[in-house]
């Protein structure tokens, strides 16, 4: 069973990783956190219809998606409330998992905040 | 080397397709299992395939079981990458047909390598299947001198499947690697000489 504690010292946002993840490409690496900002809210909204609709099958691949793409956008906290929801849910602790959206989606909202501020604000671009 | 990157998530599709793109790779990109499969059966298939695991349509395991089932021309190397924290994720993988793993995030430098390593194997299969199909070739051809041959019996001439009478040594060159050097034998030449004696001497 993966373990279901919260992180709370998790960072928002390595950027230093995710730019050598992208083989040190600023370019790519603002590309790939345009489409995020983009898609990562869908993504949130999928989790919350299916905790509504109490569809564990679309609640789990839609915790793992937000997971591993936030996972690889180098926002260890955000990718790390999406796999305390998938967990819950494999547990069909569904109230814990209704708790954990909201946690979710404050993260979620910080990490979008850190990556137009970091990379793609003027500030941002400046940084080498 | 063509690629194929199948990922449901655009930022990682991207990612992906852009640093691949970079190393050197042509590259395709699919939103869903479904779309990886029907690349994967067209005429010319991608030789590498990096799948995610958890996608809409079928997922990376069962793409890699239905590679391995179906036949095809060339093998495909095949790479699953996701962020299942399942300590047995892997050997799922592998067992399922994958040729590799990859945990998500992913280390650039790392996918790399291993992508490398996929175009290497894929060439030694290449060749290895080169090899054979050279193999089986000279094997048919030796095949067809093992089988019944009718020959006269006076003329030592050979049927072939044509039903064309030919000397023995054009049948041979023809069903063989073997090539024939001309010369005459003692027993011949001796013959030879006095048929030539004879004619000398009737001439004169």
């Amino acid at each position: 069973m993966c373990e279901v504690v919260c992180n709370s010292t998790a960072m928002i946002f390595d950027r230093d990783e995710f730019v050598q993840r992208n083989m040190g490409d600023l370019d790519l690496s603002r590309k790939v956190a345009a489409l995020f900002i983009t898609s990562a809210p869908e993504y949130a909204g999928s989790i919350r219809l299916a905790l509504a609709d109490r569809d564990t099958i679309a609640l789990c691949q839609s915790a793992h998606k937000l997971k591993g793409a936030s996972a690889n956008l180098s926002l260890p906290s955000l990718s790390d409330s999406a796999r305390i929801i998938e967990s819950f849910t494999e547990t069909g602790e569904l109230e814990k998992a209704t708790e954990m959206l909201t946690v979710l989606e404050h993260r979620l909202a910080q990490a979008i905040e850190r990556l137009e501020s970091e990379l793609m604000s003027p500030q941002g671009r400046e940084c080498p | 080397m063509n690629v194929l990157i199948a990922d449901d998530d655009a930022a990682s599709r991207l990612m992906l397709q852009s640093l691949l793109t970079a190393w050197g790779y042509n590259v395709t990109a699919a939103c869903d299992g479904d779309e990886a499969w029907r690349i994967l059966c067209e005429p010319e298939p991608p030789q590498l395939v990096i799948l995610d695991w958890m996608m809409p349509g079928l997922e990376g395991p069962e793409i890699v079981q239905r590679l391995r089932v179906k036949q095809f021309e060339s093998p495909c190397y095949a790479i699953i990458i996701t962020s299942r924290n399942a300590k047995d994720s892997a050997a799922q993988a592998l067992n399922a047909g994958a040729d590799d793993f990859i945990g998500k995030p992913f280390d650039a430098t790392e996918l790399r390598a291993r992508v490398a390593v996929g175009h290497r194997i894929n060439c030694l299969q290449r060749a290895l299947s080169e090899h054979i199909d050279d193999l089986k070739q000279s094997l048919s051809r030796v095949k067809q001198l093992e089988g019944i041959i009718p020959i006269c019996s006076y003329c030592k001439k050979i049927r072939d499947d044509h039903d064309s009478w030919n000397q023995l040594e054009q049948y041979i060159s023809d069903h063989s690697e073997a090539r024939f050097s001309h010369g005459i034998c003692p027993h011949c030449a001796e013959e030879q000489m006095e048929i030539i004696k004879t004619l000398k001497h009737r001439s004169a």
